[in-house]
């Protein structure tokens, strides 16, 4: 998959990831390893990425004597995943209209 | 390869951002090991999961370079990886900017200008850019230091309690962490680490406290004429404690959670005052103006003890008291329900011996009513 294409729908998957809740670091990565590929030095920069673009807010928690770090999204963030996936089905319909109509219009 | 030996690798890949953000990625991997371990992964399993130090350093870093130009490196040592343009890769992109639906030629920008003035306002803007970025770095400068001091992440700022010259807080895992202080007083706050050591030669007074007692950890603490206060942090107990210190002058507090060992190997003291909660407290050829130690659990066991003073409460646990001289006053107190009840006191003293070179032993059983 081209690497901006993917980036693009990782930061989507993450956001997803945390829609209903916050989240942190591991969770996420177990929480997507189903969907799509994605290792601890891919999901970093996202979040910071992410962090620093107003899309997600970070806390701090002691958890079994020892400090996490929790992900929430933010308002911005909601709008940013509402785009992406208006995006992402915008993309498929094209897909649709192109190559299942010549794969149709090949078996005709 | 250990963790532990992952994580310095790692860093030592990191070494071209800043220190802020190098620990913010050793702080994340940290985080991750912990969490996996929780979830029950081997240490081996996790560093294969988590790949060579070396591809993870260059994935975090060409993400980096790619995502965010605030993150840039700040040394410059790292090459940006291949997918990056160079600088005459980018004056030539602009260059043919517009020509991205087949055109072939360089397109003019709105006011029919060519690439030239395009090339120009890039430059202006690349300075803004620059300026602009420096001022934040300026900016962070200032207000970072202040933001962490009021999280509890601080450095080099005195503590109310004390004038100590030195707070060293972090909350992250340390391999291997040595304090070579040569004088002044210290705090070493929040630390975790699986191996610590402190050199302390001179100075008035050591507090060492919230240390993670995570298996296996060892504090060796090498002081050779100061005091030392050091007590469990969020309800953590102290890890497993050495402490020598053989020309000490000062007053020596500690006090000893469940799960700790502490070791204290010869010197002289003011006053020794212990708080034994369990574990165990062991203390060898202390020489100390007074010492007063309270057991409510664990272990305690003196070697040559020679104290002017010694007075040991003991609510639980077992005692060996091996003393040099001195005088001993031994009180034990067991709670119970009731007088009559004594068989339900709880934690009370199980095992008491006392080996004396010469002195005098007061011994005393008093049962304290709950």
């Amino acid at each position: 998959m081209d690497t901006q294409l993917k980036k693009g729908i990782l930061d989507l998957c993450v956001l997803h990831a945390i829609e209903h809740g916050e989240s942190y670091g591991y969770k996420i990565i177990s929480d997507l390893q189903d969907i799509i590929e994605i290792s601890e030095s891919t999901l970093y920069p996202i979040l910071r990425r992410l962090e620093t673009g107003g899309f997600v807010t970070t806390r701090t928690a002691e958890y079994n004597g020892r400090l996490r770090r929790y992900y929430s999204i933010t308002e911005l963030g909601r709008v940013k995943l509402s785009d992406g996936c208006r995006d992402l089905q915008e993309i498929n319909t094209i897909y649709s209209k192109i190559f299942l109509s010549d794969a149709n219009g090949g078996k005709q | 390869m250990t963790y532990n030996e992952w994580r310095d690798e790692l860093k030592n890949n990191l070494l071209s951002v800043s220190e802020v953000e190098r620990n913010q990625v050793l702080d994340y991997y940290a985080e991750a090991y912990a969490d996996r371990r929780d979830a029950g992964f081997s240490e081996k399993d996790i560093i294969v999961e988590f790949g060579a130090p070396y591809d993870a350093a260059q994935r975090v870093l060409g993400n980096f370079f790619v995502e965010d130009g605030a993150l840039l490196p700040v040394e410059g040592k790292v090459k940006p990886p291949k997918s990056l343009p160079s600088k005459e890769d980018t004056t030539a992109l602009n260059n043919t900017r517009g020509a991205e639906n087949g055109d072939e030629r360089p397109a003019p920008d709105k006011g029919g200008r060519k690439t030239a003035s395009a090339a120009k306002l890039f430059s202006k803007r690349t300075i803004v850019i620059a300026l602009t970025l420096a001022l934040i770095i300026l900016a962070a400068a200032i207000v970072l230091p202040i933001v962490f001091a009021y999280k509890g992440v601080s450095w080099g700022e005195a503590s109310p309690w004390d004038t100590s010259r030195i707070v060293y807080s972090r909350s992250s895992p340390y391999k291997n962490i040595k304090f070579n202080i040569e004088a002044g007083n210290v705090i070493i706050r929040s630390v975790e680490s699986s191996d610590i050591a402190v050199t302390y030669p001179v100075g008035d007074g050591l507090r060492f406290d919230g240390v993670n007692n995570a298996d296996g950890d060892e504090l060796d603490l090498s002081l050779l004429k100061t005091g030392l206060h050091a007590s469990a942090y969020y309800g953590q107990d102290l890890p497993v404690m050495t402490v020598d210190v053989p020309q000490s002058v000062g007053v020596v507090e500690l006090t000893v959670g469940s799960a700790a060992t502490v070791t204290v190997e010869g010197g002289a003291y003011g006053e020794l005052n212990a708080v034994v909660k369990g574990g165990s407290l062991a203390l060898n050829g202390v020489n100390s103006n007074s010492a007063d130690i309270s057991l409510r659990g664990g272990e305690l066991r003196t070697v040559g003890l020679d104290a002017n003073g010694v007075k040991v409460s003991t609510h639980g646990g077992v005692a060996y008291l091996g003393l040099a001289g001195g005088i001993v006053e031994y009180n034990i107190s067991c709670k119970g329900i009731g007088k009559r009840n004594v068989d339900n006191r709880q934690g009370f003293l199980r095992y008491l011996n006392i080996n004396m070179s010469f002195g005098t032993v007061t011994v005393t059983f008093a049962l304290v009513q709950k």
